[in-house]
């Protein structure tokens, strides 16, 4: 009984506790109707996402400036932005697709995943990561 | 690093309660009329162990961005199995307990029920957990 209620409270404090102190927004993907926009490759732009808004523009400038704040409320599975090198990727699409698993890409959504890129996919001769990367791009983090 | 560890711990506690499920067999099947107690207790301890372990390391790896774990639905089934175990861990230390001090044949039907209800959810648990976590890792 006593082993079932420590594992039982070790399990609701991790789930719970982590949400609440990981300082993510409790409102994922709510922005200001300019930035919501799942741009995903070529044979994935068809999709229409289904939280954006309809003020959405489906292809978005690459060149779009976004905050690390406008990031951080894209930090769910069904919207997933994270920002490598100073540029800003919406992975939503590709979560499922990863060769890697979908850990991998969930653990950087809503912020700075550089480190974690750089990390697995870092060398120079592996230029495929890096490629299909830059069909995710939705535009600059602004500084 | 920690999903690496993450993984260890499955497969070494797998392995443990793979053991125990053995064991058990041999006791339904009438090969074993007991359970040795220092055995029983060894192989709850380490399995309730190995699970605490798998909890800590899967909440520092699910805390790095828990709104997307939270919204992928291989993860929740995945904690869906977890806390099925969890659960699963009252039962499973009640028939330990009958596992070491009756032989199987003098379970009364409803004790047996439970039994196999427990068996099947803690077999079904472990290897949903188990795949949706290989699933998660990229490794199926």
């Amino acid at each position: 009984m006593k082993t079932t209620f420590a594992l039982l409270a070790l399990f609701i404090a991790i789930l719970v506790g982590g949400y609440l102190f990981s300082g993510h927004p409790s409102m994922p993907a709510q922005d200001n109707g300019m930035t919501v926009a799942a741009t995903a490759p070529a044979d994935n732009a068809a999709k229409p996402s289904p939280i954006a808004s309809p003020a959405t523009a489906p292809n978005p400038p690459k060149t779009a400036s976004y905050t690390s704040a406008q990031v951080a409320a894209h930090s769910t599975s069904r919207n997933c932005w994270t920002s490598i090198q100073g540029n800003v990727y919406d992975l939503t699409n590709w979560i499922s697709q990863h060769p890697g698993g979908e850990e991998a890409i969930l653990s950087i959504c809503g912020k700075d995943g550089t480190q974690a890129f750089e990390g697995q996919h870092g060398s120079a001769s592996d230029t495929r990561p890096k490629e299909m990367l830059a069909t995710f791009k939705i535009g600059t983090l602004a500084s | 690093m920690l999903q690496n560890i993450h993984l260890i711990i499955a497969i070494v506690t797998g392995l443990v309660v793979l053991y125990a499920d053995e064991q058990a067999l041999t006791w339904f099947l009438g090969k074993q009329q007991l359970f040795d107690p220092k055995t029983t207790t060894f192989l709850h301890r380490t399995v309730a162990t190995g699970l605490a372990a798998l909890i800590v390391t899967g909440g520092l790896l699910y805390v790095q961005a828990p709104a997307a774990f939270l919204s992928s639905p291989t993860f929740i089934v995945k904690m869906a199995m977890v806390l099925a175990l969890i659960c699963n861990t009252y039962f499973i230390d009640n028939f330990s307990r009958i596992a070491i001090t009756r032989p199987y044949i003098s379970l009364s039907r409803r004790e047996r029920f439970m039994l196999f209800v427990s068996g099947g959810v803690s077999f079904v648990g472990w290897v949903t957990a188990f795949v949706l976590g290989l699933i998660l890792s990229g490794i199926l």
